[in-house]
């Protein structure tokens, strides 16, 4: 007791210095956190899948954006199916889904278009072209069911769980209609 | 005196230490693919979409149908508020539709301007849809349409009027060419809010 140095202070001052450290071992590692990379790849292959399906694939590269109608419905009907040779006169070639739009096997995509064609509603719905009428019709609307109606859907489901996935939007215009073309990539 | 002294040098040491974080902190930042509403992709995004609006709205018709939705005798767009261009509301038109459609649902504000130019020269540059200031992280898509002399007005309810545009008193664009009447250039300004 005669350094004049009590117990007290000294536990005030090594909690202090102590409670800092352990802020600072467990704050610091955080502040890298912007700069982990991510899903870097899966961001630039859904803009160029995209790009190239609303400005160059299914539509013609001098009317970017207005989609062909023809084209699109074949991609789409021949999306999941046995390979087979593109049409001659579509801008895309290929055998497989993964072939048109030039993906790698470890390349996930899939392509979904929406849209609003029933009058009165402001919702987007998932759309099929119902081959009955040689119309875009909504698939919740029940008219989507018969065998040469063509689903506007193509690739595999996304994944569920952890899996980060890139969404892109386009909005393009078939037949007469303006629809958003979501492509998720993973 | 001594003991108190042993106390403050630790204080400070862990002050120290907190003021090198802090500083370290300065070399840090969000990046442009940082998850927030600024994000690099989401305005790549935005873009595209207004670019595709406006690429279906001219495969319609409906881009050169809007510029000329003019209401000649009251010198307004039709339906639109009383400082000239459309606020709340967007015209009646399927670019209006479009817009509406692709926009304003997914929580995204937008501007439309038409760019024109005047008899004199210069570039008139007047609102048709105005929603407030950008926000430092607004995009832009723009798309050229032609009026020629032969266009007529177009009515409330989309049919077309008797009146040219060459004979429209109020328009809001001067005839600026032989055959043609005036190049517009429709600029969508669009950023999320």
């Amino acid at each position: 007791m005669e350094r004049g140095q009590t117990t007290i202070d000294f536990v005030l001052g090594v909690s202090v210095f102590i409670g800092i450290i352990i802020f600072i071992f467990a704050f610091v590692p955080g502040i890298l956190q912007p700069f982990a990379a991510t899903v870097q790849e899966e961001t630039v292959l859904g803009n160029r899948v995209a790009d190239g399906l609303s400005d160059d694939r299914l539509a013609s590269p001098g009317e970017p954006g207005v989609l062909d109608r023809t084209c699109t419905v074949w991609f789409f009907d021949n999306a999941g199916g046995p390979s087979e040779a593109s049409p001659s006169d579509c801008e895309f070639e290929g055998t497989t889904f993964q072939d048109r739009l030039g993906l790698a096997d470890r390349q996930r995509v899939n392509v979904t278009v929406v849209g609003n064609v029933s009058t009165g509603g402001g919702s987007f719905d998932a759309l099929c072209w119902d081959g009955g009428t040689d119309a875009l019709a909504e698939v919740n609307s029940g008219s989507c069911g018969d065998g040469n109606d063509v689903r506007l859907a193509a690739g595999p489901t996304p994944p569920e769980g952890t899996t980060g996935t890139v969404t892109t939007v386009r909005v393009a215009t078939l037949a007469g209609e303006d629809v958003t073309m979501y492509v998720e990539a993973w | 005196m001594r003991g108190q002294a042993h106390t403050l040098e630790a204080i400070i040491a862990g002050l120290l230490l907190l003021a090198a974080v802090g500083f370290s902190m300065q070399m840090t930042a969000v990046t442009p693919l940082s998850a927030s509403t600024s994000s690099q992709h989401i305005e790549n995004q935005q873009q595209a979409t207004a670019q595709g609006v406006l690429a279906a709205a001219a495969d319609a018709g409906s881009l050169e149908r809007t510029i000329l939705y003019w209401h000649n005798e009251s010198g307004n767009f039709h339906d639109a508020s009383d400082v000239g261009y459309y606020t709340s509301s967007v015209p009646d038109t399927r670019f209006g539709a479009m817009l509406d459609r692709s926009f304003d649902s997914a929580g995204v504000a937008y501007n439309v301007y038409l760019v024109f130019p005047s008899e004199s020269g210069d570039i008139i540059r007047k609102r048709l849809i105005y929603r407030g200031v950008p926000s430092d992280n607004a995009v832009t898509a723009s798309r050229t349409v032609t009026i020629t002399d032969q266009n007529r007005l177009i009515d409330a309810d989309g049919g077309y009027n008797a009146t040219r545009v060459t004979n429209a008193s109020t328009f809001y664009a001067d005839d600026v060419g032989s055959s043609v009447f005036t190049v517009v250039r429709v600029e969508v300004v669009a950023w999320r809010v």
